[in-house]
C-alpha cells in the first residue's frame, strides 16, 4: 500500500570533515504520487535516494545526519541505519550492475529477488509474468538478462524491485540512457503505479518531469549554491514554468 | 567465545566484498593470459588470492584460492584440485601479514613475498612428490630431475625445485599487489574491509 | 533404489579412481585410463556437455600421451639405478627410473582423467546447485555463479585495456622490465574498475534483499534422498581396496 513520505530539515555530511551533501531539505510527497527531484550533478539527488533506501549509514558509517524522514507511520531521526528493502526499493542509475549476472533468464532474474526475501509464492510464474506484462517485457521472460538493450535491462531491473511490492519506489536518473520511445514507456509505467506506490525519481534535466505527458509527476528542484558549490534547499517547480 | 569459521567467512563476504572476491577468482584464472600476451615468464595465478587477502581478509582469500583451483580443474587443468591446501596456506598467510601491516612498506612486502614463496614451496612439495611423483607437467620438472640425478631423494628434489622457483613468482605477485593497492582511494577501500591494511 | 550415473555416483567414481591411483599397480591404472576413454564415447552420462569440454578432453588425451612418454623416458634417463634396459645414441635408460616413471605417469594421468571426466560431463551450474543442496551457503553459491559471469566478460575487458594501453604507447613489445611495467598499467585500471563495479554490484544485491543470510530454496524438488546403487558400489569397492592395501602393507 502506498504511503506518504515526509522529509523534514534533512542535512547530511559524509564525514565530520566534509561539507554538507544535503542541506536542510524538506519535502512532502503524497501517498501514491510521483515526485521528480531535478538538479545538477552535486546537488545531492543520489545521496537523498541512498538515505531513503537505507544504504547511506551501511556504506558510510561515519556519515552524520540531522533532521527526520517519515514514511507512513515509521519515523527515522536522521537516516535509516539499515536497508529498507522491500519497504523501499531503489533502482540504480546503471541498470547493468543491478542485473545479478547469476541467473540465466529474465524470469529467474526477477525470481532471484523473491529467493533473497524468502517469499516465493505458490505460483511464482503467474506473479512474475504479470509484473513483466505490466512493464511490457513479458516477451523477454526466457531471454538472458545480460543480452538485453539498455532500456530493456532497466525495465528488468525495475521488475526485479517491483516484484517485492515496495511502498516507496526510488529511481536514480532513470531517463539517462533512454531514447524518447523508452521514455514514453517509462511514463506509462509511472502512470500505472499511481495510487499504488509512492515514487521518487531523480533527473538532471527538467524535460521529462515537466513534459505534458508526465502530468502525474510533480517536480522538485534541488539547487547548488553558485558561490559555495554546496547544495542549497530546494523548491517545487510549477508545470507552466517549463 | 570465538566465532565459528562459517560466521567469520560470512562476516567478511558482505556488500562489495562478495563481487570483488568473485572478480579475483576470475583474475586468478585469467592472469596467465595477460602475462602470456606480454610474454612475461610468470603465472601470477595467485594474484587474485593475494589481492583478496590484502583488501578483504584471510577467510575470503582462502575461499578465493580454493574456488579458483576448483574451477581451474573444471576448465581442463585437473591437477589443480590437489593443490587446494597450498592456496589455503597462501590465502591465510598473506591475510595474516596484511593484518599485521606488512603491505604498508615496500621492504616488508619483499620479505613477505619471499617468505610466502618458501612456505608455498614447503607445502606443495609433499603433494608434488607423493601424489604426482614430482611431475607437474611444467618446465620446472627438469629441475626436479636434475636434483634427483645428483643424488637427492624425491621429496628433497621437489623442495629444492620449489625453493628455486616459488619465491620469485610470489615476490613479483606481492610487489604487483603492493603497487596496485598503494594508490587506491580510501573511500573505495573502506567498502572492502581491508582499508587499514594498506596505505 | 535406483542405479544410474547421476552426479553423486560420478563423485563416488572419482573417489574410487583416486583410491585405485594410490593403491593398484600401474598396469591396472593404465587399464582404467583406457576404460575411461571408452566410457567417454560409450556411456551417455560421460559425454561432454559442450564443445569446449569435448575439446578439453581431446587436448588432454594428446597431452597425457606426450607427458607419459616424456616422464617415463626422462626418469629412466636421470635416475641411474638398477639395470640398464636400453641404450640409445649413447644414452642409457635404467630399470628403476623406467618403473618409477611408469608408476608416476599412470597415477598422474588416472588422477587427472578422473577429475576431468567428472567436470567435462557435468555442467558447472548443476554442480554448484548440487553443492548448494549439500549445504554450501547461498552467498558462496552466488560468488561462484558471479565468477562464471566475470569469466565470460573478463577476457574482452582485458583485451580492451590492452589495446587502450598499446594506443597510449605502453611498451608491450620491449624488454622484460618495460613489459612488467606495462603489466601494471593493464592490471591497475582493471582492478580499480573491478572495485568500483563490485561496490555497485554489492549495493545492487543489498537493494534486492541479499544479505548473506538463509533464504528460501530455489529448487526444493532437488533434495533427492533415494540411495543410488552405483554410489554404494563405488564406495564399497574403494573400502575393499583400501582394506586390502592396508592388509598387504602390514604383512610386508
Amino acid at each position: 500500500m502506498a504511503q506518504r513520505l515526509t522529509i523534514k530539515d534533512l542535512s547530511l555530511q559524509y564525514s565530520a570533515s566534509e561539507p554538507r551533501a544535503l542541506s536542510s531539505l524538506s519535502l512532502d510527497v503524497e501517498a501514491g504520487s510521483c515526485c521528480a527531484i531535478i538538479g545538477p550533478t552535486g546537488a545531492g539527488k543520489s545521496t537523498l535516494l541512498q538515505c531513503l533506501a537505507g544504504t547511506m549509514r551501511r556504506h558510510h558509517p561515519e556519515s552524520l545526519a540531522t533532521g527526520q524522514i517519515q514514511f507512513g507511520e515509521t519515523r527515522f531521526n536522521g537516516v535509516p541505519d539499515h536497508v529498507l528493502f522491500p519497504i523501499a526499493g531503489l533502482v540504480l542509475q546503471d541498470p547493468y550492475v543491478q542485473i545479478s549476472g547469476v541467473r540465466e533468464t529474465v524470469f529467474d532474474e526477477v525470481l532471484f529477488t523473491l529467493e533473497n526475501l524468502g517469499t516465493i509464492p505458490q505460483d511464482p510464474r503467474q506473479t512474475i509474468l504479470s509484473i513483466l506484462q505490466r512493464l511490457g517485457i513479458d516477451h523477454l521472460a526466457d531471454r538472458k538478462p545480460t543480452s538485453l538493450s539498455g532500456g530493456e535491462t532497466q525495465r528488468v531491473a525495475l521488475a526485479a524491485i517491483l516484484i517485492a511490492q515496495p511502498s516507496l519506489l526510488l529511481l536514480d536518473e532513470p531517463t539517462t540512457a533512454l531514447d524518447s520511445n523508452a521514455q514514453d514507456k517509462l511514463r506509462f509505467i509511472l502512470r500505472s503505479l499511481r495510487g499504488r506506490t509512492t515514487v521518487l525519481l531523480t533527473d538532471t534535466q527538467i524535460d521529462f518531469a515537466l513534459s505534458p505527458d508526465s502530468s502525474n509527476v510533480r517536480a522538485f528542484k534541488l539547487d547548488v549554491d553558485p558561490k559555495t558549490r554546496l547544495p542549497a534547499t530546494g523548491s517545487w517547480l510549477r508545470k507552466h514554468s517549463a | 567465545m570465538p566465532k565459528p569459521i562459517r560466521q567469520r567467512i560470512a562476516d567478511e563476504m558482505t556488500g562489495a566484498a562478495l563481487p570483488f572476491v568473485a572478480f579475483c577468482i576470475a583474475l586468478n584464472l585469467t592472469a596467465g593470459q595477460i602475462t602470456a600476451a606480454l610474454k612475461i615468464p610468470l603465472y601470477l595465478d595467485s594474484i587474485g588470492t593475494i589481492l583478496v587477502a590484502v583488501l578483504v581478509g584471510p577467510w575470503s582469500a582462502i575461499i578465493c584460492g580454493s574456488a579458483a583451483n576448483l574451477l581451474a580443474a573444471a576448465f581442463g587443468n585437473p591437477s589443480m584440485i590437489f593443490f587446494i591446501p597450498v592456496v589455503i596456506v597462501i590465502g591465510a598467510f598473506t591475510g595474516f601479514l596484511a593484518r599485521k601491516g606488512w603491505f604498508r612498506k615496500w621492504y616488508l612486502v619483499v620479505i613477505g613475498g619471499i617468505l610466502q614463496g618458501v612456505l608455498a614451496a614447503l607445502v606443495s612439495a609433499p603433494i608434488s612428490a607423493y601424489v604426482f611423483g614430482g611431475v607437474m607437467m611444467a618446465g620446472t620438472d627438469f629441475l626436479v630431475l636434475y636434483f634427483r640425478s645428483v643424488g637427492n631423494n624425491l621429496l628433497n628434489s621437489v623442495i629444492y625445485q620449489g625453493l628455486a622457483s616459488d619465491p620469485v613468482d610470489k615476490l613479483v605477485s606481492f610487489l604487483i599487489v603492493f603497487f596496485l593497492t598503494k594508490n587506491l582511494p580510501q573511500r573505495l577501500l573502506s567498502r572492502l574491509h581491508g582499508a587499514a591494511n594498506v596505505g | 533404489m535406483k542405479a544410474n550415473l547421476d552426479l553423486p555416483s560420478k563423485l563416488s567414481l572419482v573417489f574410487f579412481l583416486w583410491v585405485c591411483a594410490f593403491t593398484l599397480p600401474w598396469t591396472f591404472q593404465v587399464g582404467l585410463c583406457l576404460l575411461l576413454v571408452i566410457a567417454r564415447f560409450a556411456i551417455p552420462a560421460f559425454r561432454p556437455v559442450s564443445h569446449r569440454s569435448a575439446a578439453a578432453f581431446s587436448k588432454f588425451i594428446l597431452y597425457s600421451i606426450t607427458v607419459a612418454l616424456l616422464v617415463t623416458c626422462l626418469n629412466a634417463l636421470f635416475i641411474r639405478s638398477g639395470n640398464v634396459v636400453a641404450t640409445l645414441l649413447g644414452f642409457s635408460f635404467y630399470e628403476d627410473g623406467l618403473l618409477f616413471g611408469l608408476r608416476t605417469a599412470s597415477r598422474l594421468i588416472l588422477l587427472s582423467f578422473s577429475v576431468l571426466m567428472f567436470f567435462i560431463s557435468t555442467p558447472l551450474t548443476v554442480f554448484i546447485d548440487y553443492l548448494q543442496s549439500k549445504g554450501l551457503p547461498q552467498y558462496l553459491v552466488l560468488m561462484l555463479l558471479l565468477t562464471l559471469h566475470f569469466l565470460d566478460h573478463l577476457p574482452s575487458r582485458i583485451h580492451q585495456i590492452f589495446l587502450a594501453q598499446q594506443a597510449r604507447g605502453a611498451p608491450v613489445d620491449s624488454g622484460v622490465l618495460s613489459r612488467t611495467r606495462a603489466l601494471l598499467s593493464i592490471l591497475s585500471p582493471l582492478v580499480l574498475s573491478s572495485i568500483v563495479e563490485s561496490i555497485e554490484r554489492g549495493t545492487a544485491l543489498e537493494l534486492r534483499g541479499f544479505l548473506s543470510r538463509p533464504v528460501a530454496s530455489r529448487k526444493p524438488e532437488d533434495t533427492e534422498t533415494r540411495v543410488n546403487l552405483l554410489t554404494i558400489c563405488f564406495y564399497f569397492m574403494s573400502l575393499v581396496i583400501i582394506a586390502y592395501s592396508i592388509y598387504r602393507w602390514l604383512n610386508v
